[in-house]
């Protein structure tokens, strides 16, 4: 589960605030969807969420694991702690897949079971089953289309079994008809699989599949369709 | 057009400002190459001028006319006379001896000719001649200042001349000063280096002059000589004394002497001859010899064999390393421009899709790559200069000491050094980077999709396998030292391409091998298989730089092994005695002073074989040049035999050819000579001319009566088999053809000609005159069988009676004469240290191109490491620590390079048989055995590892992958 309470977030550069007071609550098999204008702060909130980058203030919990607050108050939660909270709880997917080139499908997906430590064939042949990847296990990526790759790439975020799967415009490079495959795949693992999901993304039709459709705007999440977040979900979201 | 240009260029440069370690690493090899190419120019400039000025003689470069009696001498008076009657081609010298101390340093007691010339017809003559005017005024200190600021312009090789000169001062202190000439490569050798001799000529008896010399440099002097006006040499009131001046021929006319009287101190002034600036017919001899009444004789100096001995070997080596790492600058240079244009081809599109044309881009990108040799080269050039001038130093040493040749600080034009560095630099590259600059600049030509084919490893090892059975037949075609460098370039070229198909394949087995649960490791070694196509060139500049390292120290260690084993077998004597004391002096003391040793004297002589044929072959006269040869005398006691070292003898029975050899039937000859005439074993060798080694002055003296030369008029009556024990007269050395026969075949290391033993009573001789000038100066000395046990066992004991027989050895011959007594293991020694010397060049030039190789190659993969930061980003996003990041990179580079190294190492063996087996076969005329240590070839590898390793700390060190989740991998 993630709980974001009073984030907040400035420009570097300026000071002026990017985030301001964000809360937002997703509970495990959950998925929200962030919309927003270019520049208004998507990126900036899951690399908050990752760990990337640290908040000017509230605080962000992975499973009751309060990560950033922590990082800024606390020095016994070091950037070592943080690698292993990535590793341990994240799962990631990059608008461009961001596969490793050195490796083939199969080597790409088991990455993360690899460094996590839980490798279960079994479960990755199933991932991989189910987002109908399974022929391509032993191609290299240069065989592979933009949709198949993003495929892997969501097999790969989802086979270490995280609790929080965060993706950036993971449809962005594709075309409409595999966007909509993907996008698919990717709402229907993540509860079959119990994660909770978090979509920074441009496309509606995305959006939409979300259990919550947001809208980042001037550093505060609103409802897509006005109604507050807490209507929108099943459990209650706190958004301001 | 040329707005479109400039515009490119401009965009060019904006990409190179925005990624600006790129252009730096490819100015960064240019200049390294530079530096290299400019050192090696300047050092085999200043070797082969320092050749040249060797064989000039400058002044003394015609004849001189002496007394022919050794006790006369001539006088201003005769000058005069002769001058008067027409001989204005005669020039007064007189010369003695000085010793000096060069300004601000110790006293080093270096002994020198004062040579005093009259310079006033210098100017009219010689200077006149070469169209320099003479100057108004007649005195002649300001005639010699003219004479040294002009000598410059009338030598094509003149050394830099330098307008406060060397100041010298003789050891008695300053009474006056005067101007002079020093010989460049006699200002080289003032830089006192350690000689043999050097502790005993401190002791050296000092003839002093009581002046201080402004010695300027010029060729025109000749060799350890200070060149001065005669009127300074007799200013510091110079007699000589014991010598009576010869009086005047006209002494009956006791009126004119009588005249003369007030001016008979300044005419009696003896002088030591007269220089002919042009060759004096024998009517002239007979004519000067009519007016001034005495017999004279002209010597000619004969230049032709005092051209130096310059070291080919260490011009080849030199030329080879400098090859070596312009090959390797030129693979830098290459993969540097190779990840630059990676990088920049979105932005080629983009020009290519905006309408530049592929001409213009092309001749833009050929255009940056000028500019920044323009920047680059001059500050390689700098380098360069700078390196030869700190290696200087060593380098003069080592001529001075192993070589007896001079290194000389060379006079090189500026301007054409720079343009000689640009046009090989820009060929180079424009020929090599033609491929990646045309693939760039094709950018938008849409060409169809090549079929990525890997080849297997059946297939690699079936064009490995034909690469190397290639490689080995070219071997065998290889007949001269163009050939043998050429092969050196193929097998280093065929290795090359064979590290580059076995990389991807060793690689990529290896990625089979690394266990999957370690994600990180497997990535690494996943992407090193990438990276290994990616850094083809990087790991070929490496891999090329390795193989010739190893290659390289094996044939050094090699060459030190045999020339150990060697020495150690061929010093038989327990002291070795080096002395200037005639041999008939020391010879003497065998039988007086020190009974219990036995002094076996090395006697030389040269000569010239002008043929070798088998033994049933009749005699032909061969078209071939006479091949000159030393001769040298072995002893044929049993100490001599036990420290003969032979390669091959007649039916490998040493006990025969031994027994021939000691009755004269025949002789051993270097395997230079061997291989220099072809000759084999029982081939006889027709031999002519033999002579006796040069004396102090230059000139040969024959020691065979049929010869045209005599050493004396006496010599004439002399039996040319007198005194010899051999059984047959033409094996004695004085024989008229003397014909020998080849018993063996001996290693002669370091030697560059051919040599031939003779047995020791072949020279034997009862003129003590020749057999003094027979004498090389080099003595052994061993006990007697029955003692020499007691001497040899005991180190402490043979240190004890080195001191005592040094001080019989300075009593009985005089303690003005040169004495150097070695043990045998001091001898031993400072031939190794010799040796090592020899090679500190070629291991500094070794390790340099390692370390540019390896600093190249690291560079390179930072670049790369740069350029793939997504990939490091992705990993962090995964989870992977910033450390771990870190250590995978730098295991992932430095098992890229010790897969390199692997390959290097089969490779380097090979270069190292081939250096020895080819290029020394063909270039020097010898060969050794090849003696592989695993320690050097470790060492090799270890230290190349330890500098890529060390080059890769400081951007690893640096590296921080920064997340960015919008960051692309490109596939």
């Amino acid at each position: 589960m993630l709980t974001i309470k009073d984030l907040k977030k400035s420009f570097s550069q300026t000071g002026a605030p990017l985030i301001n007071n964000l809360n937002l609550t997703v509970k495990a098999g959950e998925s929200v969807s962030i919309q927003g204008a270019s520049g208004c702060g998507k990126s900036t909130l899951l690399s908050l969420i990752a760990g990337f980058e640290t908040p000017d203030g509230g605080d962000i919990a992975v499973n009751g694991l309060s990560i950033a607050s922590n990082s800024k108050l606390d020095n016994t939660f070091k950037a070592r702690d943080i690698d292993n909270f990535r590793k341990q709880h994240l799962g990631i997917v990059f608008q461009s897949f961001n596969l490793f080139d050195c490796f083939n499908a199969w080597d790409n997906i088991a990455f993360t079971a690899r460094l996590k430590g839980n490798v279960d064939n079994d479960y990755q042949l199933a991932l991989m089953e189910q987002l109908g990847i399974l022929p391509l296990a032993q191609k290299p990526l240069s065989q592979l289309s933009g949709g198949e790759q993003q495929r892997c790439a969501i097999a790969r975020a989802l086979v270490h079994r995280p609790s929080l799967i965060l993706a950036d415009e993971p449809t962005g490079n594709l075309d409409e008809t595999t966007s909509e495959t993907v996008s698919d795949l990717l709402f229907k693992t993540c509860k079959e699989a119990n994660t909770s999901l978090v979509v920074v993304t441009h496309s509606q039709d995305v959006a939409v599949k979300a259990d919550a459709a947001l809208r980042l705007h001037k550093g505060v999440l609103e409802s897509v369709n006005c109604e507050s977040p807490e209507q929108t979900l099943s459990s209650p979201i706190a958004a301001s | 057009m040329l707005r479109t240009l400039l515009l490119t260029l401009s965009s060019l440069l904006a990409m190179a400002k925005q990624r600006p370690w790129e252009p730096l690493l490819i100015m960064t090899a240019i200049v390294l190459a530079n530096a290299g190419l400019v050192t090696v120019l300047l050092i085999n400039e200043g070797a082969t001028q320092g050749e040249l000025l060797q064989s000039k003689q400058g002044l003394t470069l015609g004849s001189i006319i002496t007394p022919a009696d050794s006790r006369a001498r001539f006088t201003q008076s005769d000058y005069a006379t002769l001058r008067k009657q027409g001989f204005t081609q005669l020039v007064a010298i007189a010369e003695r001896n000085v010793t000096l101390s060069c300004n601000g340093s110790e006293p080093t007691a270096t002994t020198l000719t004062l040579l005093g010339v009259d310079t006033q017809p210098l100017l009219g003559s010689t200077f006149g001649a070469r169209g320099f005017e003479a100057p108004a005024q007649n005195d002649s200190a300001v005639s010699l200042s003219y004479l040294s600021q002009n000598a410059g312009k009338s030598s094509e090789m003149e050394n830099r001349q330098t307008s406060a000169g060397i100041v010298l001062r003789s050891n008695s202190g300053v009474d006056f000063a005067v101007n002079g000439l020093i010989h460049p490569l006699t200002n080289a050798k003032l830089t006192c280096h350690d000689t043999l001799n050097e502790a005993d000529k401190k002791s050296a008896p000092s003839p002093y002059w009581p002046a201080t010399v402004s010695a300027y440099v010029s060729s025109f002097a000749p060799q350890n000589t200070i060149l001065i006006s005669i009127d300074e040499f007799y200013r510091g009131g110079v007699t000589i004394r014991n010598d009576k001046p010869v009086l005047p021929v006209n002494l009956d006319n006791a009126k004119r002497a009588q005249e003369n009287q007030a001016k008979q101190h300044k005419a009696y002034v003896p002088l030591s001859g007269f220089i002919a600036l042009s060759p004096l017919s024998q009517q002239h001899l007979s004519q000067i010899e009519t007016l001034l009444g005495i017999p004279v004789k002209q010597t000619t100096s004969n230049t032709d064999n005092d051209t130096g001995s310059l070291p080919d070997s260490f011009r080849l080596n030199l030329w080879a390393m400098s090859g070596l790492m312009g090959v390797v600058a030129l693979f830098i240079v290459l993969n540097a421009l190779n990840l630059m244009y990676r990088t920049r081809l979105p932005n080629i599109i983009r020009l290519r899709q905006l309408g530049i044309s592929q001409r213009i881009l092309s001749v833009a990108l050929f255009t940056e790559l000028l500019v920044y040799c323009v920047i680059s080269i001059p500050i390689g050039m700098f380098i360069g200069f700078q390196a030869a001038s700190w290696l200087s130093p060593v380098i003069n040493s080592t001529f001075t000491s192993l070589f007896n040749a001079v290194f000389v600080n060379p006079d090189v034009n500026l301007l054409f050094t720079f343009g000689f560095a640009l046009t090989t630099t820009l060929i180079s590259l424009v020929v090599f980077s033609l491929v990646s600059i045309i693939k760039l600049s094709n950018a938008l030509t849409v060409a169809p999709a090549k079929k990525e084919n890997a080849l297997g490893q059946f297939a690699v090892g079936l064009i490995s396998l034909c690469a190397l059975l290639l490689l080995f037949i070219a071997e065998k075609f290889v007949s001269s030292t163009a050939s043998a460098l050429f092969f050196v370039a193929l097998l280093l070229l065929t290795s090359c391409a064979l590290v580059l198909l076995w990389l991807p394949t060793l690689s990529k087995l290896l990625t089979r091998f690394v266990p999957k649960q370690w994600p990180v490791f497997h990535y690494v070694i996943a992407n090193m298989h990438l990276l290994s196509s990616k850094t083809r060139l990087a790991v070929c500049a490496f891999f090329i730089a390795l193989t010739a390292n190893i290659g390289m120290n094996t044939m050094t260690d090699s060459f030190r092994d045999a020339t150990e084993q060697w020495l150690t077998q061929r010093l038989y004597a327990p002291f070795y005695l080096y002395t200037d004391a005639p041999l008939r002096r020391i010879e003497t003391l065998s039988t007086k002073s020190l009974p219990p040793l036995v002094l076996t004297p090395l006697l030389k002589a040269e000569g010239a074989v002008i043929g070798s044929h088998a033994q049933e072959e009749t005699h032909e006269v061969s078209n071939r040049p006479p091949t000159y040869v030393s001769i040298s005398s072995y002893p044929v006691h049993q100490n001599g035999k036990k420290a003969l070292v032979l390669d091959d003898v007649i039916n490998n029975d040493l006990n025969t050819v031994w027994r021939e050899f000691t009755e004269g039937k025949g002789v051993f000859i270097n395997q230079q000579l061997a291989f220099a005439l072809n000759a084999k074993l029982g081939h006889t060798l027709d031999i002519e001319n033999i002579r006796l080694r040069k004396t102090a002055n230059s000139s040969s003296s024959a020691v065979n009566p049929s010869s045209e030369a005599y050493s004396s008029p006496q010599e004439k009556t002399t039996d040319p088999t007198q005194g010899s024990q051999s059984s047959s007269s033409n094996s004695n050395v004085f024989a008229a053809t003397p014909q020998w026969k080849v018993l063996g075949i001996y290693p002669d290391y370091g030697n560059l000609n051919g040599q031939i033993l003779v047995p020791l009573p072949s020279f034997n001789r009862n003129n003590p005159l020749i057999r003094d000038q027979l004498f090389s100066g080099v003595m052994a000395i061993y006990p007697e069988p029955s003692i020499e046990a007691n001497v040899i066992g005991d180190n402490k004991q043979n240190a004890y009676r080195k001191n005592i027989l040094e001080q019989q050895l300075k009593s009985q011959l005089g303690e003005h004469r040169d004495i150097a007594l070695y043990t045998r293991q001091a001898l031993l020694n400072t031939s190794m240290q010799t040796f090592d010397r020899t090679f500190i060049l070629t291991d500094g030039l070794n390790i340099t191109t390692l370390l540019v190789a390896g600093v190249a190659f690291a560079v390179s993969l930072t670049v790369l490491t740069i350029g793939s930061a997504a990939q490091l980003s992705v990993l962090r996003a995964l989870g992977v620590s910033q450390l771990k990041v870190k250590a995978s990179l730098f295991a992932q580079y430095l098992l890229l390079c010790f897969i390199s190294a692997l390959l290097a190492i089969p490779f380097g063996v090979y270069l190292a048989y081939v250096f020895i087996q080819q290029v020394n076969r063909h270039a020097f005329n010898w060969v050794y055995p090849l003696s592989l240590n695993a320690q050097v070839i470790l060492s090799s590898v270890g230290l190349s590892l330890l500098i890529v390793s060390l080059v890769l700390l400081l951007p690893l060190g640096k590296l921080k992958p920064k997340i960015d989740l919008r960051q692309e991998v490109q596939l």
